[in-house]
């Protein structure tokens, strides 16, 4: 009997060989990346101590545990001892062992409330950096109140990304380090949660709040996270890259960005009129980029919850109709409105519908078409 | 179908308790959350 | 102790009916016990198999073989199918079956009522399943990918599909208080004359707790639910922000009845294992009283701090202190009741049936997945680990050992007692091992996917997440699949035959209690006459 027992045990250690020598192989991921600042690092710290508690106290159960089956049992001859509840033990167990837990509670709260204090009280100073972070189904947008830009960031295809599908984006969120940064979190429509590991923070942006967290981070790098919220059906498809540069760096990234949004600005508000050639070309790429999530490059859509734009009677119909979708959205769907969008990109994606996949409309529309419709 | 027959007191006591506990339930239902408050706010807005 | 049950009048009653009228008219706490248990292993393996879809599907990355909608779907039902369709009705079928032979009953105290509370569950079942199959259908509306949770605004953009889920927990809901009522009614009117409070077996304690929790949290989710229908089609906003509503309103509501289920789950199956664990161990239940006190305790505190589970919402520093320090307090009541357990066991003189295999992988794993909860509570550790597959693995370890497990240990223990015939205890104890090692490959390394970034309910994850993926998928399948052997067992015992050993009134040598005094199988009418107890 004795020696059956510890033949049963046997698969569960090889499960254990198998978890210890996976665990040995770093590349796979088996603990949060290396934080990237000291509010990250305090959570890191606190996550080990718990931990570790945890192991411990597992570790002492597991064992007291493990003794008593082995040698508390009838095919060993042991008798059962009918009194043990009636002994000092066990009369007063019930008020030591909550003493003991208390103990451990105490601990783990004590140091979980200081850390919980720096984290949560984002510090009012002046001069912190302010970002905006909105989630929208199914990308990121980041607005750098402080310097006036605005980066929309989305994930890459697969084709485009390799190995990083699903954590690469095309406009990397490019922040400081060295600097205070304060996140202010919203959604302009369901529940999204901004989470990169090594930031080591995550909140949720709800449509109607703005939650704040905040980092200085110390180290440059490159960090990647997810959208941790179910937000709909591609949920999977929100990474988030930060990339930490270094302030002089940042400075320089910074007046880049805003020369190529200030002569996008210029370009559409230009009172040119555009070819159809050129708003079909531009069209294109923004549709790609803004509307192909969910309406498919091909614009087949994926019904019912993504209706096709190909021979569609918004598509093909009246063009007043047309805009007032774009602009406005559909109430109760993942179409949301696209009026942050200028008049020439609107123009441009609208005349892209009409014409693309076989929607041979004819119609061209003009920026001033769009300013009209506003 | 067929069952062990209750004496009537047992189960006039029985049944009071199960209607004590529906309350209960029903108080809580209607209680532990601005239901109406917020129904009549929007009957208001719809008399309008 | 007690005196035996004679029907004195034959002509009174006529013992079982025969054909469907026995089933669909039952007024007989045996029969509904058992309606509810065959229900709960039927939505056992719906929800099994959508589980096993699921982790097919993240068994490699990309997308193979379901659309995302799909996929959020089967999370959706795998969650409502598991918690409303198997746990809850299997432990009501447990409650059914054993409360009135445990307290000298002659049935539950309001029989009639008992039939409806398991009558609506059907109708509840296939109301929660249109649900996942009218989308399919041309005019279906969209799926819902919205996850149990089913938080607005997302669950405002879902088809009709989320109207048939709203009805079909309302049925549920309903089924379920009138179940409790039923239960309150008859732990409080009906005990044998004699059986105090403090006299009463364990599980019905635990049951008599689990029912009070249920009518207190379960119209709070009907409400909840009644005004996420409002808002989706009559025009109201209460949780919809550009009309002046407030969506983390349904989050609180949610889990003001979420965190307390939580328990309901847990309880029965704590109810059971202090049956088996002094039964296997031949000496009686470590610290009555204390479990006692624990479980009120737990129940009270466990009403108090459901906003745990949104902690990145943005509360305030002080709402988030109170509910991370109440978080951490239930860690006092469960770990008195796991150290009553460990105690229990304590120079006992064991015996290893399938039941107390079962009990012992409940303490080990029940006690892991507690501490790691007790690492969820942490809110600024909870900031990382929040939505992330560390919470799926805490979770499923929590309700696997600790709901299910302690289910499967109940039928395993009273098994003989219903049917009259013993299990085949060598295929029991294969079922054990299959069963304890397919579910720690499946979600032990899905603490590590969590930490490393990978969140929760995505259908496609970066290249860098696959081995532990594998690993959990296959043990998934393993899991899975063993539960066919569970079935074969189940239908073995219940046909008998000459394979199996005839159990006796008292199937263990070490069972205590009332419910062994009487036959096995029982006659269809017990304790007509109330036993004394002193």
């Amino acid at each position: 009997m004795c020696f059956k027992s510890i033949y049963t045990i046997k698969p569960l250690l090889l499960i254990l060989g198998v978890l210890l020598l996976g665990t040995a192989q770093a590349e796979y991921g088996i603990n949060f990346p290396e934080p990237a600042g000291k509010v990250a690092r305090d959570i890191y710290d606190i996550h080990m101590l718990t931990m570790q508690i945890a192991t411990f106290l597992l570790i002492i159960v597991f064992s007291i545990v493990l003794y008593s089956v082995y040698f508390h049992r009838k095919s060993r001859g042991y008798q059962a001892d009918q009194n043990f509840h009636n002994t000092w033990f066990g009369h007063w167990s019930w008020v030591i062992v909550p003493a003991l837990v208390l103990g451990v509670d105490f601990t783990i709260a004590h140091g979980a409330n200081t850390v919980l204090k720096t984290v949560w009280d984002v510090p009012k100073e002046k001069d912190i950096m302010d970002l905006k972070v909105t989630g929208h189904q199914w990308w990121w947008e980041f607005d750098y109140l402080d310097h006036g830009i605005k980066i929309e960031s989305r994930a890459l295809t697969e084709d485009k990304a390799g190995d990083l599908y699903l954590r690469d984006v095309d406009n990397r969120l490019v922040l400081p380090t060295g600097t205070k940064i304060r996140f202010l979190h919203t959604s302009a429509d369901v529940n999204h949660a901004f989470w990169v590991p090594e930031l080591a923070f995550k909140k949720d942006a709800i449509a109607g709040y703005v939650t704040e967290t905040w980092i200085e981070m110390d180290r440059e790098g490159v960090f990647r996270g997810q959208c941790a919220e179910l937000c709909g059906t591609w949920h999977s498809r929100m990474p988030i890259v930060v990339e930490a540069v270094s302030p002089e760096k940042f400075a320089e990234w910074v007046g880049k960005e805003k020369a190529v949004e200030e002569a996008a600005a210029a370009e559409a508000s230009s009172e040119k009129s555009w070819s159809k050639e050129e708003l079909m070309a531009k069209g294109e790429a923004l549709f790609n980029t803004k509307c192909a999530a969910c309406h498919q490059i091909n614009g087949t859509g994926l019904p019912p919850a993504f209706p096709p734009l190909k021979g569609s009677p918004i598509a093909t119909g009246a063009i007043v109709d047309h805009l007032k979708i774009v602009l406005n959205g559909k109430e109760g769907t993942a179409m949301q409105s696209w009026s942050s969008l200028n008049d020439l990109e609107i123009a441009a994606i609208i005349t892209y519908e009409r014409n693309a996949w076989g929607n041979d409309t004819g119609d061209v529309i003009q920026p001033a078409d769009v300013k009209n419709a506003r | 179908m067929s069952m062990p027959s209750q004496d009537d007191e047992l189960r006039r006591k029985n049944i009071r308790l199960a209607l004590i506990l529906g309350g209960l339930a029903l108080f809580f239902l209607l209680t532990s959350f601005p239901f109406w408050m917020n129904l009549f706010t929007v009957a208001g807005d719809l008399s309008r | 102790m007690t005196t035996t049950t004679m029907s004195h009048d034959e002509a009174h009653h006529h013992g079982a009916p025969t054909g469907w009228r026995r089933w669909l008219y039952s007024t007989n706490h045996k029969d509904i016990g058992t309606l509810y248990l065959l229900f709960a292993l039927t939505m056992l393996f719906l929800g099994g198999a959508s589980a096993m879809l699921i982790r097919a599907e993240l068994f490699q990355p990309g997308i193979q073989l379901i659309d995302p909608d799909l996929y959020n779907n089967l999370v959706t039902n795998h969650a409502l199918l598991m918690i409303f369709g198997a746990v809850m009705p299997a432990a009501a079928g447990l409650a059914n079956w054993m409360i009135p032979l445990m307290i000298g009953a002659p049935d539950m105290a309001l029989p009639r009522m008992n039939n409806l509370s398991f009558w609506i569950l059907p109708a509840a079942a296939t109301m929660l399943i249109l649900s996942f199959v009218v989308p399919f259908f041309p005019g279906g509306g969209t799926q819902i990918n919205t996850g149990w949770t089913i938080y607005p605004p997302l669950s405002v953009q879902v088809g009709m599909s989320m109207d048939f889920l709203i009805f079909a927990i309302h049925l549920l809901g309903i089924s379920s208080i009138l179940a409790s009522i039923n239960i309150i009614v008859t732990l409080l009117n009906m005990r044998a004359p004699g059986m105090t409070l403090m006299k009463m077996p364990m599980f019905c304690w635990t049951w008599l707790v689990t029912a009070f929790l249920l009518i207190l949290v379960v119209p709070v989710l009907a409400g909840g639910v009644t005004m996420l229908l409002f808002d989706r089609h009559f025009g109201t906003s209460f949780f919809d922000a550009a009309g002046g509503g407030d969506p983390v309103l349904f989050q609180h509501l949610f889990w003001f009845f979420g965190h307390p289920e939580v328990y309901i789950l847990l309880l029965p199956s704590i109810g059971v294992l202090s049956h088996v664990i002094p039964t296997f161990a031949r000496k009686p239940l470590f610290g009555y009283r204390s479990m006692v006190g624990a479980m009120l305790a737990v129940a009270t505190i466990g009403m108090v701090v459901w906003a745990h589970h949104q902690y990145t919402i943005g509360m305030s520093l002080g709402a988030v202190t109170y509910f991370m320090v109440g978080t951490i307090l239930i860690s006092i009541p469960v770990g008195l009741m796991v150290f009553n357990f460990i105690a229990t066991m304590w120079r006992g003189a064991m015996t290893f049936e399938t039941p107390m295999l079962f009990a012992i992988g409940i303490i080990l794993m029940f006690t892991f997945g507690g501490l790691s909860g007790v690492m969820l509570a942490v809110v600024p550790a909870d900031m990382q680990y929040h939505d992330s597959m560390f919470v799926v693995a805490h979770f499923h370890y929590v309700l696997m050992p600790g709901a299910v497990f302690g289910l499967f240990a109940g039928v395993f223990y009273w098994l003989p007692k219903w049917t009259g015939n013993m299990y085949n205890e060598r295929l029991g104890k294969i079922f054990f091992w299959i069963n304890v090692i397919g579910f720690n490959i499946t979600f032990f390394p899905q603490h590590f996917l969590g930490l490393a970034g990978m969140p929760r309910r995505i259908i496609d994850y970066n290249v860098m997440f696959t081995e532990f993926n594998v690993m959990s998928s296959i043990g998934a399948m393993i899991f899975g699949l063993s539960h066919l052997l569970f079935l074969y067992i189940v239908i073995q015992t219940i046909r008998g035959g000459r394979s199996l050993k005839k159990s006796e009134n008292k199937s263990w040598e070490g069972a205590k209690g009332l419910e062994w005094e009487v036959g096995s199988p029982p006659a269809f009418h017990t304790w007509e006459t109330a036993p004394q107890i002193k």
